[in-house]
C-alpha cells in the first residue's frame, strides 16, 4: 500500500493537446492523472443542514458508497436575545442505515463536541461575532468497521437540546475532499507515476477506473429539509396535494426548489424519500415532481401505526432530474382512511446508473 | 465548457475489468482515447464542483425596515431573531473551488419573495471569508420587490480569489485520551454566507423556497 498526500489543484487540460500527430509528452499523463483524481476526489457533493432552532430531534441523511472519506459536521451555539450563562447547547449524533446498523452517540467513532458536550455562545461584540462554531469530523471508513452499511444510506439523528438564551444556529453536514492518494483504493493515481522521458506503463491503467468513479462515486444533494420531530409536516389529505407547511408555497401550489441537475449523461437519475409516520394502519403516498422524464414520480409509505420511518425510491420509482442547467422539485403526498401523515425530513441525492 | 477543454459531454469507458477497457497492459493507446479521457476529466471536475449549498422553506410576515437610512452597507446583521426585525440566515461555510477555467463558480441564491402588495420587500446575498459580520467590502448581491405575489429573484457572488478564505482541516475523529494519527489533513477554501431579508416600508415581507447553490 501506497499512501501519498495531495494538495487540491485544478490542472488546465487541454484535449487538443492530445490530437493526433502531436507528441505525447510525460507531463500531459502527469496532468491528466492529477485532473482525472481531483474530478473523482476534491468536490464531493453531499450536505445537510439543520436550521436555526432551540432544540429538538432532526434526521439528515448521506449516501456512503461515495470517494470521501472525512464527513464534517459543524454545529453553531449563537444568543438568543441577551445571553445568560450558562445556558449552553448541547448536540448528541447518533447515526443509523437503511439496513439495520446503528451507531449510538457514546460510540469511540463519535468525535468530542457531539456527544453532548456543553457548547456557550460566544462573547463577540455583536450576536454574529459571537457565534460559537464547532467543527467535527466523522470518519466514514471507522464508521463502516463500526457497523454500518458501505453501500446502503446513513441516516444522522441530531438531538440537540438549548437554554433559554441560546439558539442552535445551524448544523452544517457536509463531504470533505480527499487529501490522499491511496493505491489501495480503485480510484486515484499519484501523478510522479509519470515522469518526463519514462515509458509509458501499466500505471495509466488507472485513469479508467478513476473516471468511473467521478461518475459513480460522486453524488450531489439536491435537496435536504429537515424539520424537528416535534413539529413535522402534517398531511391530512386523501388525494394526493400540496404537503402543508415547508413544501406549501401558499395558492394551492406546492413549494418550488430549484436545483442545478448534475449533467454528466443525460438526466440524472436521483434517489429520494421521507422520513416519515403514520398515526394509524393505512398507508400514504409520496410524490416527487421535476421535469424529468416520466415525472412525477410516486411510491407507497407503507403504514406505522405511529413509529418513524424511513422510505426511499426504488426500482420503478426512481426520478431523474431535467438535463437543464436548472430543475425545479415540488412535493405532494396523501393518507387513506382518514388517518394523518407526518413528515419530518426530505431528501433528494444523485443516483448514478 | 469551452471547447478547447472537451466537448461539454461525458463519454462513458467500458466498466473497469471489462474485456475491452481501453487502458490496458499492452494494449494500443491512441490519441482518441486519451482525448475522451481528458474531455471526461475536465467534464466531470466542472460538474463536481457544481452543488446545492443550503436551503430554507421560508419565512412569512418579515417587517423589519433597515436601519441607518435604508443603506445596505448598514444593513443590522446583529439584529435577534424576530420578525419585527430584519431576518438573517447562516447559510454555512462552504467549500468554494476554481473550476477548471480558473474562475470561481458563481453562487446563486433562488429566493421566491413578496411584500403584502403596499410596500418594499428586499432580500441581500453577502459572502465573507471566514464567519462573521458582513462588512461593506464583502461581496453581495440585493433584489428588492413591490409584488404581492410570491416572485422567484436571483442574487448572485462570483468570487475572487481574495475572497476566499482558507480551512485548514485537520481532523480528530473518534473519541480517545490516546492520540492518533490523522486520516489524512489538508486545506480547501472556504467561504461563509448570509441572507438578509427586510421590509422598507412598514409593511410585510415572504420569502418561500430559497436555495443557494454553485453553477458555471
Amino acid at each position: 500500500m501506497t499512501t501519498r498526500t495531495r494538495t487540491l489543484i485544478t490542472p488546465e487540460l487541454r484535449s487538443q493537446l492530445m490530437a493526433s500527430k502531436r507528441t505525447s509528452r510525460g507531463a500531459h499523463a502527469q496532468a491528466l492523472v492529477e485532473l482525472c483524481t481531483d474530478a473523482a476526489t476534491g468536490h464531493p457533493g453531499q450536505r445537510g443542514t439543520v436550521l436555526q432552532n432551540s432544540g429538538g430531534s432532526f434526521y439528515s441523511f448521506i449516501h456512503p458508497d461515495t470517494t470521501a472519506r472525512l464527513i464534517q459536521v459543524a454545529f453553531t451555539a449563537s444568543w438568543n436575545g441577551f445571553w445568560t450563562p450558562p445556558d449552553a447547547v448541547t448536540v448528541k449524533l447518533s447515526i443509523t442505515d437503511t439496513v439495520g446498523g446503528s451507531i449510538a452517540y457514546t460510540d469511540p467513532t463519535i468525535p468530542a463536541g457531539l456527544r453532548g458536550d456543553v457548547t456557550y455562545p460566544g462573547l463577540g461584540g455583536g450576536r454574529l461575532d459571537s457565534f460559537h462554531r464547532v467543527v467535527c469530523y466523522l470518519d466514514k471508513y471507522a464508521l463502516i468497521t463500526a457497523g454500518l452499511s458501505a453501500t446502503d444510506p446513513w441516516i444522522l439523528k441530531f438531538l440537540v437540546t438549548c437554554g433559554a438564551t441560546v439558539y442552535c444556529e445551524a448544523i452544517e453536514v457536509s463531504e470533505v475532499s480527499r487529501f490522499v492518494v491511496d493505491d489501495t483504493e480503485t480510484y486515484g493515481d499519484f501523478p510522479q507515476n509519470y515522469p518526463g522521458r519514462s515509458p509509458i506503463d501499466t500505471h495509466l491503467s488507472r485513469i479508467e477506473p478513476t473516471l468511473w468513479s467521478v461518475y459513480y462515486k460522486n453524488r450531489r444533494t439536491y435537496h435536504a429539509v429537515t424539520l424537528d420531530d416535534a413539529a413535522p409536516d402534517v398531511v391530512t389529505s386523501a388525494v394526493l396535494a400540496v404537503i402543508p407547511g415547508s413544501q406549501d408555497f401558499g395558492g394551492g401550489l406546492p413549494k418550488p426548489w430549484i436545483v442545478r441537475p448534475r449533467r454528466m449523461l443525460d438526466e440524472p437519475q436521483v434517489l429520494w424519500g421521507v422520513r416519515y409516520k403514520t398515526t394509524g394502519a393505512n398507508d400514504g403516498v409520496i410524490e416527487l415532481a421535476t421535469t424529468g422524464f416520466g415525472s412525477p414520480y410516486s411510491f407507497t409509505l407503507p403504514s406505522t401505526s405511529g413509529a418513524w420511518a424511513v422510505a426511499l425510491s426504488g426500482g420503478g420509482s426512481m426520478g431523474t432530474l431535467a438535463d437543464a442547467s436548472a430543475d425545479t422539485l415540488q412535493w405532494r403526498a396523501s393518507i387513506s382512511g382518514g388517518d394523518t401523515l407526518k413528515i419530518s425530513s426530505y431528501w433528494v441525492v444523485d443516483d448514478p446508473f | 465548457m469551452s471547447s478547447i477543454l472537451g466537448i461539454g459531454r461525458w463519454i462513458h469507458f467500458p466498466e473497469p475489468g471489462n474485456p475491452n477497457a481501453r487502458f490496458v497492459a499492452d494494449a494500443p493507446l491512441g490519441a482518441g482515447i486519451m482525448q475522451i479521457a481528458s474531455s471526461n476529466a475536465n467534464h466531470g471536475e466542472t460538474e463536481n464542483n457544481l452543488r446545492t449549498l443550503w436551503e430554507h422553506p421560508g419565512v412569512s410576515d418579515i417587517s423589519g425596515n433597515l436601519d441607518f437610512s435604508g443603506n445596505l452597507d448598514s444593513f443590522p446583521w446583529d439584529s435577534s431573531p424576530s420578525l419585527t426585525t430584519p431576518l438573517v440566515f447562516f447559510c454555512g461555510v462552504h467549500r468554494i473551488r476554481p473550476l477548471v477555467t480558473g474562475l470561481s463558480p458563481s453562487v446563486t441564491l433562488k429566493i421566491h419573495i413578496a411584500s403584502d402588495g403596499s410596500s418594499t420587500a428586499g432580500a441581500i446575498l453577502v459572502g465573507r471569508r471566514s464567519p462573521g459580520r458582513p462588512t461593506p467590502s464583502d461581496p453581495r448581491d440585493s433584489t428588492t420587490v413591490t409584488s404581492g405575489t410570491l416572485t422567484v429573484k436571483t442574487l448572485s457572488i462570483t468570487p475572487s480569489p481574495s475572497d476566499l478564505g482558507v480551512r485548514a482541516i485537520r481532523p480528530v475523529t473518534g473519541y480517545s485520551t490516546t492520540p492518533t494519527e490523522p486520516v489524512e489533513e489538508g486545506a480547501d477554501t472556504v467561504m461563509a454566507f448570509y441572507v438578509g431579508v427586510w421590509n422598507g416600508s412598514g409593511g410585510k415581507t415572504q420569502v418561500s423556497g430559497m436555495t443557494l447553490y454553485t453553477r458555471i
